[in-house]
C-alpha cells in the first residue's frame, strides 16, 4: 500500500509537470501519420462488483499499457491496446477471501483527436481477463483465471516534444466482465471489475 | 439550403451535386441525445407509471457507486428495444450533420447516461453494449431509409405525406426538419439520396416451428416476411458506411411478434474485379445485427464481419450466382441460458466468433434458390462459464408466377450445443418450415451494369 501511495504521488507530480510543459511544447508540431506505438504506466483503482454484491469493493495498484496502431487520418488512429493492472487484498464478493488480482484487456481501439490540440478521446472493445490468487488454508496459493469481455473509454492529451515523440497523459476506464469466479470454495456471481487509471505514455510515431 | 459540395461528382443519372447535410453541430447533437433520454424517462414515469423510471438523486448515487451488472432477463427488451433506443441517439447526431463515425461516441454517451441516470435499476452492461452497437446499426439504417423517403422537390400533400412517413421511421430526424422549417421548403435532393438500386420483397404465408424431441410439439402460425435491399454490393460504389444495407424481418402472431430482425450494413468494400467482368468479387467489411425471437429459442448478436462476396453470370439467360463467405467477430451475443450458474438467469451473454457461407441463384431481381450455413461460437461472460456452438442452416426456393409474384418454401434446421463447467452438456435442434406467396419490387435508379 505504501508503494502504491508513492507511485500515485509520482504519477500525479508527473501529470502536473506534463501540464506545465504544455505551453512550451505547443510550439512543436504534432505529426500523426503512419504507424505509431505508445507504452506507459500509471496508477489505478479497481472497483469490483457482482450480481449479489450489496457494496463495491475497492483496491489500488499500478497499471501498464501498450498500444500499437496505424493512423487513418491526422485525427483518427486505430490500434490494439494491451492493458494490465495489479492489485492486492481485493474482495470479489460476499464470503470470498481477499485475493491478489490481475485485471487485463486486449482490445482494438479508436483514438479520435478532437480539434487541433493534442486532446483525444479513446474507445474500444475486446477481450478481458482476470487472474486471482488466494492463499488457501492450508496449502499452496490457488490461482483462478477467467476471460470475458472488455470495454475501454478514456481521454488523453499529447504533448509533442519532437516530431516523432510525444508524452501522453491518459485518464481511462476499463470494464472487465468475466462471469462467475470461484475463490476457494466460494463462487462469486457475475464479476464485473471497473478499473480507473491515470497514467503517462511515451508515444512514438 | 445546401450548396454544391466541392469535389463531389454526380452519380450517373443523378441531377445534383448537393450533399445531404452541411453545418456540423456536435453540441446540439449531444444535447438532443440527452433530451431523448429525458423525454423517454419522463414518459415512462408520468404516462406509463413505471417505477423503474422514477429516478432521483438517491438512485443516481447508488448506480454510480455500485456500477455495472448483467441484465439476464427480458430478451426482447434488451436485444431489440434497447438498440432502437440507441438509434435515436444516432439519428440526433446524423440530423446535426455528424458522420456515421462521429455518431458512435454520441450513441455510447447517450447509452451510458441512460443506464446510470435514466433507470432506477443498476446500470446493465449488456444494455449499454446493445444500445450502443445496436443503436449505431439501426440508427444508420433508419437515417438512410428516411432520407430516401424525403423528396425535397415534392410539394403539397405528397411532400407532407413523405415527411410524415420519414418522421415515423426517424422521429428525431423528422422533428429536426420540422423545427428547422424543412417540411415545406422546396430544395434540391442530395446526390446520394437514393441508392443505385433497391429491392423490396414481401412474403406472406404460414410457418411451423418445433424443437426436435420436445414434448411440446410444433407451433403453427401465419407469418409475414419483409426482405429489403438498399443498394447492391456490386452496383453501389463503396463511399460511406451503410451505403449498402440488407434487412430481413419476420413477424408472426406467436412467439413475441417480431421473430426475426437481421440487418447487415456495409462499412467498406474493395472491388477485386472489373465492373464489366462476368465474375465479380469484393472484399467486404460489414456491421451485423441479429435478433431471433421465436417460440422455441432466442438468439441475438452485434458483430463485425469480413468476407468475400462474389457474383457470377451463369450463361446467357440472365441467371446469376451470388456467393458469400465471411468470418465474424461477435462483439456481444445472447442466447437462452439453461438454468446453469447462480441467481436468476434466462440469457447468456458473451463475445464470440462465427463463419458464414451463403449461395443464391437469382435472375432479374428474383432469388430462385438460396442456401446458407452460419456457425456461431459464444463464450458466456455473464454467469457460469459456458461455451455455446450454434449452427444455422436453411434452404429457400421461390418459383416465379409473374415478374413480381411467386410461390415459395423455406426450411431451416438450427442446432445448438452448450458446454457448461458445472452443468451437463445440452444439445437441442430446432426446425422451421414456411410456405408463402411472395411479391417483389426491384428498381435501378441509375445506370448500373448487369
Amino acid at each position: 500500500m505504501r508503494g502504491h501511495a508513492r507511485l500515485a504521488a509520482a504519477v500525479t507530480v508527473a501529470l502536473l509537470a506534463l501540464l506545465c510543459m504544455v505551453g512550451e511544447a505547443s510550439a512543436q508540431a504534432a505529426v500523426r501519420n503512419g504507424f505509431w506505438l505508445e507504452f506507459g504506466t500509471g496508477t489505478g483503482t479497481v472497483r469490483n462488483t457482482c450480481a449479489g454484491c450489496a457494496n463495491v469493493t475497492v483496491a489500488y495498484g499500478p497499471t501498464n499499457h501498450l498500444r500499437v496502431g496505424r493512423t487513418l487520418t491526422p485525427r483518427v488512429l486505430v490500434g490494439l491496446e494491451l492493458f494490465a493492472m495489479q492489485s492486492s487484498e481485493l474482495v470479489l464478493g460476499p464470503g470470498a477471501a481477499p485475493v491478489d488480482a490481475e485485471n487485463g484487456s486486449l482490445a482494438p481501439i479508436v483514438i479520435w483527436y478532437v480539434g487541433d490540440s493534442g486532446f483525444f478521446l479513446k474507445g474500444g472493445a475486446g477481450l478481458a481477463s482476470g487472474t486471482f490468487t488466494v492463499q488457501s488454508t492450508p496449502g499452496e496459493p490457488v490461482t483462478t483465471e477467467r476471460t470475458g469481455s472488455g470495454l475501454t473509454f478514456g481521454v488523453g492529451f499529447d504533448i509533442a516534444l519532437m516530431r516523432w515523440f510525444a508524452l501522453t497523459a491518459n485518464l481511462g476506464t476499463y470494464v472487465t466482465a468475466i462471469g462467475d469466479v470461484r475463490v476457494d470454495d466460494t463462487v462469486v456471481d457475475d464479476v464485473i471489475a471497473t478499473v480507473y487509471e491515470a497514467g503517462i505514455g511515451f508515444t512514438f510515431r | 439550403m445546401a450548396s454544391p459540395a466541392a469535389g463531389q461528382l454526380p452519380r450517373p443519372g443523378a441531377t445534383s451535386t448537393v450533399t445531404a447535410c452541411e453545418g456540423k453541430q456536435t453540441m446540439v447533437a449531444v444535447g438532443q441525445a440527452l433530451a431523448v433520454n429525458l423525454v423517454i424517462n419522463r414518459a415512462d414515469a408520468w404516462l406509463f407509471d413505471w417505477d423503474w423510471a422514477r429516478v432521483n438523486f438517491e438512485s443516481w448515487s447508488r448506480n454510480l457507486e455500485l456500477g455495472w451488472q448483467w441484465d439476464e432477463t427480458q430478451f426482447g427488451i434488451n436485444m431489440f428495444v434497447h438498440p432502437y433506443h440507441g438509434s435515436l441517439y444516432v439519428d440526433a447526431a446524423r440530423a446535426n450533420c455528424l458522420s456515421y463515425w462521429e455518431a458512435i461516441p454520441v450513441a455510447f454517451l447517450g447509452s451510458w447516461t441512460w443506464e446510470f441516470f435514466g433507470e432506477k435499476w443498476r446500470p446493465s452492461l449488456n444494455d449499454f453494449w446493445m444500445t450502443g452497437f445496436g443503436g449505431v446499426a439501426m440508427g444508420e439504417m433508419l437515417h438512410r431509409v428516411s432520407r430516401a423517403i424525403i423528396d425535397e422537390e415534392a410539394t403539397g400533400g405528397e411532400r407532407i405525406t413523405r415527411e410524415l412517413a420519414a418522421l415515423a421511421v426517424n422521429p428525431v430526424g423528422g422533428l429536426n426538419r420540422l423545427v428547422r422549417g424543412q417540411w415545406t421548403g422546396r430544395g434540391v435532393n442530395p446526390v446520394d439520396r437514393l441508392p443505385e438500386s433497391y429491392m423490396f420483397r414481401a412474403k406472406a404465408g404460414g410457418r411451423t416451428v418445433r424443437e426436435d424431441g420436445s414434448p411440446a410439439g410444433p407451433t403453427t402460425s401465419p407469418t409475414l416476411l419483409l426482405d429489403v435491399a438498399y443498394g447492391d454490393i456490386f452496383e453501389t460504389e463503396s463511399e460511406a458506411p451503410f451505403d449498402v444495407i440488407n434487412v430481413l424481418a419476420q413477424v408472426s402472431p406467436d412467439g413475441g411478434g417480431l421473430n426475426i430482425l437481421r440487418a447487415v450494413g456495409r462499412l467498406y468494400g474493395k472491388d477485386l474485379s472489373d465492373r464489366d467482368s462476368w465474375q465479380r468479387h469484393q472484399v467486404v467489411i460489414s456491421q451485423r445485427f441479429d435478433y431471433v425471437n421465436n417460440p422455441v429459442y432466442h438468439f441475438g448478436e452485434q458483430s463485425l464481419e469480413v468476407g468475400l462476396q462474389s457474383l457470377w453470370r451463369v450463361g446467357p439467360s440472365g441467371f446469376r450466382l451470388r456467393t458469400r463467405l465471411a468470418g465474424d467477430v461477435v462483439l456481444l451475443g445472447a442466447i437462452d441460458a439453461l438454468d446453469a450458474g447462480l441467481g436468476q438467469r434466462a440469457i447468456d451473454y458473451g463475445p464470440g466468433l462465427g463463419v458464414i457461407a451463403e449461395l443464391a441463384l437469382e435472375r432479374a431481381g428474383t432469388t430462385y434458390v438460396s442456401l446458407y450455413n452460419r456457425v456461431r461460437y459464444l463464450r458466456s461472460v455473464s454467469g457460469a462459464p459456458a461455451n455455446h456452438n450454434i449452427l444455422f442452416s436453411g434452404l429457400d426456393v421461390t418459383i416465379p408466377v409473374t415478374s413480381q409474384l411467386g410461390i415459395g418454401a423455406y426450411m431451416s434446421g438450427d442446432r445448438r450445443r452448450s458446454y457448461y463447467e458445472d452443468f451437463p452438456k445440452d444439445e437441442r435442434s430446432y426446425l422451421e418450415t414456411r410456405i408463402y406467396l411472395s411479391w417483389t419490387f426491384a428498381r435501378e435508379t441509375a445506370g448500373s451494369p448487369r
